[in-house]
């Protein structure tokens, strides 16, 4: 039986207007957990279309997931100023973080509220790039489980992940602009509890082509992790 | 001797004449190594091998140019000439062409076989060397000079007319003249090497199909305002390759279809309707209509309709009023060939598409394919604008990135290369400094970069009206960078904020003095 997937707009309540997004689940499966997509960074093209978060959001539903999926303030259909580029890009040239970045993770948080006031599931974050920043850095504790691919860890602070002990993945590559392969590795074997991992070979950080393979792990990891019952 | 051998239609009909065992000489345009390659890259898509057929002495190859001179044929008996070569552009470039090869070549190769003493010659024309008209065309010589809708059509007509007086001169010599309509992919597979004319408006449809590719949840993209010029009810007159090849293979071989003329066209070509139809359904699409032409107001015109305009210019008089050729001759040949050929519906023309994009996202991903070199054709965005690329990066560019407000604010220092990879000498480096652009150097040189963007005319010149973001040029494989990727990324948000405070297109370029 295939799986029909629906795929509804939806409007979150936000610090700078309400944020755009899109609810995607199953037609005619029982969902078992609701699934926390953060985007990369909007100075890096991030937004719903990109094609890792894409795909995450239109698959998952096949393996039993509600997926949300939504734009930063200013960034697509998102309420808000569109983002002060001008005003960002000295800063983000340099050290590849901006001062918008702590409000776009706040943004993650009421996204997060939103979600739980809708469905009582488990909710699982997956934060891609920056996006896995802005999951950690708001909403670890409230997540039964997390999923970061390529995360920025050169750039940001990813402390609050170990403290707050939930099961983690994470999806890297070997030749990553962002961050190098050893940085990487280095921390994964720094994590306290320990992290899963899946070094994709060849994935740049963009993983073209390699959206399936994706795909297929975070579901792998979703099933998994729920039916242990981890987290909260 | 055949010449035109790495074109689209004459590799086509080297593979055929070599499965009927015709031993060949062709004639390959300098440097020969290249063309060699070319050519061999080709023939091999179509299995056969063009070293085997060197070494057991089935292909002969010489090198020369019907406008720059031609080789002496010294110990070949060569016996008839199939003439392929030719200019396939529609509108005069500064270079001369069309006429230069398609009128000048051929009189040059005239004399070349008067000469050599060659007296059987095969003339590969065009259906729409009969220009404007709306009675039959027969499968005859035009007594009156037609009405052309182009310079191409007119030097086709005028070689027509020029082998005619040759064959003329002496009775010995024979003539036969194959004319195809708009030649595409082979049939089955949807195969070509050149993705011109008939494909521009598919193209066209591919990059709109793809802006709405990147606002999923859109439902737009089924209800399109595009008004096109043309008649549904009107035909395009297309062939498929694989059946003009085989039917000119078989007149070549059977020396009882030599001296005429034949109308490689269909019988049957399909509806401007049927293939709009066939594009929408390919690009999950729709909502274009055809306008007819006398009441289309182009007062009204949206960016879109104006887009598609522009893009299909050049092959507009194909969209209407497409002539109605005899085919008598070419059915005798048909049937004695025991080809038929074949109809189109809405899946057949798919396949061409499906090819068409294969093809294209190959030339990104760098495959090895021994894709032809650029085809000389006026898609109207490309070569001809050679100057306009220049006047983009040596002017506009440095006049506006010093007045940018985002270059400012941001004061970036970098170096990097544009690579314009389908124009020739197209790269171009800018050294910028604390948001100044201060540097630009043209050509191939040895300046270091942080990074390169590689693309191509089409995308460069969407690019740099503001309509589309570069970030997803790049993540959809429309272009490749080397070098600092970050910095790329980071700079391709600059560029895009950059080519909405001043967009620009060639009308712009134009009307500061740049010339195409
Ligand atoms: N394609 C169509 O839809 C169509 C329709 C009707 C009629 N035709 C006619 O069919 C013939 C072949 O067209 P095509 O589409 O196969 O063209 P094409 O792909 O553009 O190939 C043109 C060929 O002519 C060669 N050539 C150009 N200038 C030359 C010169 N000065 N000296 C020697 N060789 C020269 C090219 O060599 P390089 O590779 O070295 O450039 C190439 O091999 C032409 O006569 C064309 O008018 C084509």
């Amino acid at each position: 039986m295939t799986t029909k997937l629906i795929r509804e707009q939806v409007y979150i309540p936000g610090p700078r207007g309400r944020l755009v997004g899109e609810l995607s689940y199953p037609d005619n499966t029982t969902a078992n957990a609701v699934v926390l997509i953060a985007n990369p960074h909007p100075l890096m093209g991030g937004a719903i279309a990109n094609n890792v978060i894409e795909r995450l959001a239109m698959d998952l539903p096949a393996h039993g997931c509600v997926t949300l999926r939504f734009d930063y303030g200013g960034v697509g259909h998102s309420g808000g100023d569109p983002i002060d580029v001008a005003g960002n890009m000295r800063q983000f040239w340099e050290t590849g973080t901006s001062p918008a970045d702590p409000g776009m993770a706040q943004e993650v948080d009421c996204a997060s509220n939103w979600l739980r006031s809708q469905l009582d599931l488990p909710q699982v974050g997956i934060g891609y790039s920056f996006g896995a920043y802005a999951l950690v850095s708001s909403v670890v504790d409230r997540l039964a489980s997390l999923i970061l691919i390529s995360p920025t860890i050169a750039r940001h602070d990813f402390s609050p992940l170990s403290a707050a002990g939930r099961p983690t993945m994470v999806i890297y590559s070997d030749d990553d602009f962002a961050t190098p392969v050893e940085t990487t590795q280095h921390w994964l074997e720094s994590l306290s509890p320990p992290a899963s991992s899946h070094m994709l070979t060849g994935g740049e950080h963009f993983y073209r082509g390699m959206e399936p393979h994706i795909v297929k792990l975070c579901a792998d990891f979703i099933v998994q992790t729920i039916s242990e019952g981890g987290g909260a | 001797m055949i010449t035109g051998a790495t074109g689209f239609i004459g590799h086509t009909l080297l593979a055929d004449l070599l499965r009927r065992d015709v031993r060949s000489a062709v004639l390959l345009r300098p440097p020969l190594d290249q063309s060699t390659r070319r050519l061999a890259g080709m023939l091999l898509e179509l299995n056969i091998d063009l070293d085997e057929m060197l070494a057991s002495g089935r292909v002969i190859l010489m090198t020369g140019d019907v406008v720059r001179g031609l080789p002496e044929p010294t110990g070949l008996n060569i016996q008839s000439i199939i003439h392929c070569a030719a200019s396939t552009r529609f509108q005069t470039d500064p270079a001369g062409e069309p006429r230069k090869t398609n009128v000048i070549g051929t009189l040059n190769l005239l004399r070349w076989a008067q000469t050599n003493n060659i007296n059987d010659l095969h003339l590969v024309s065009s259906a729409y060397q009969c220009g404007k008209t709306n009675r039959p065309v027969p499968e005859t010589l035009s007594k009156d000079r037609p009405h052309f809708h182009n310079p191409y059509e007119r030097t086709k007509w005028q070689a027509e007319r020029a082998c005619m007086t040759w064959s003329h001169a002496k009775p010995d010599r024979v003539l036969t003249i194959y004319r195809p309509s708009i030649v595409v992919g082979e049939y089955n597979t949807g195969r070509a090497t050149k993705f011109s004319g008939f494909y521009l408006m598919a193209r066209a449809s591919r990059l709109l199909a793809e802006q709405y590719d990147h606002e999923s949840g859109n439902d737009d993209r089924h209800h399109i305002t595009l008004r096109l010029r043309g008649r549904a009810n009107d035909r395009q007159n297309i062939v498929p390759v694989d059946h003009v090849s085989a039917m000119i293979a078989h007149a070549f071989v059977n020396k009882r279809f030599h001296g005429q003329i034949y109308h490689l066209t269909h019988p049957d070509a399909p509806s401007n309707h049927t293939i709009q139809r066939a594009i929408e359904a390919h690009y999950n699409i729709a909502g274009g209509r055809f306008v007819d032409p006398d009441t289309f107001d182009p007062g009204v015109m949206t960016e879109m309709d104006r887009l598609f305009c522009e893009v299909s210019r050049p092959i507009e008089h194909y969209f209407m009023a497409t002539p109605d050729f005899d085919r008598g001759l070419a059915q005798e040949l048909q049937m004695s060939a025991g080809l038929s050929c074949p109809a189109y519906d809405t899946t057949d023309l798919q396949r061409l598409f499906t090819y068409a994009d294969q093809h294209q996202r190959d030339r990104y991903r760098g495959a090895t394919a021994p894709t032809p070199k650029v085809a000389d054709t006026d898609e109207p965005d490309l070569h001809c604008d050679a100057p306009l690329y220049n006047a983009y990066f040596m002017s506009f560019l440095p006049d506006r990135v010093n007045r940018s407000k985002i270059a400012q604010a941001t004061g970036f220092s970098v170096t990097m290369r544009f690579v314009i990879e389908d124009i020739p000498n197209g790269q171009w480096v800018c050294r910028f400094e604390q948001g100044r652009l201060i540097e630009v150097h043209h050509g191939e040189n040895t300046f270091k970069e942080d990074f390169c963007y590689r693309t191509h005319a089409e995308v460069f010149w969407r690019s740099i009206a503001g309509n589309v973001h570069p970030q997803k040029i790049f993540l959809k494989r429309q272009a490749r960078v080397t070098g600092n990727t970050e910095q790329a990324l980071k700079m391709a948000m600059i560029l895009y904020k950059f080519n909405q405070e001043f967009p620009c297109d060639r009308q712009t370029l134009m009307s500061e003095g740049a010339s195409p």
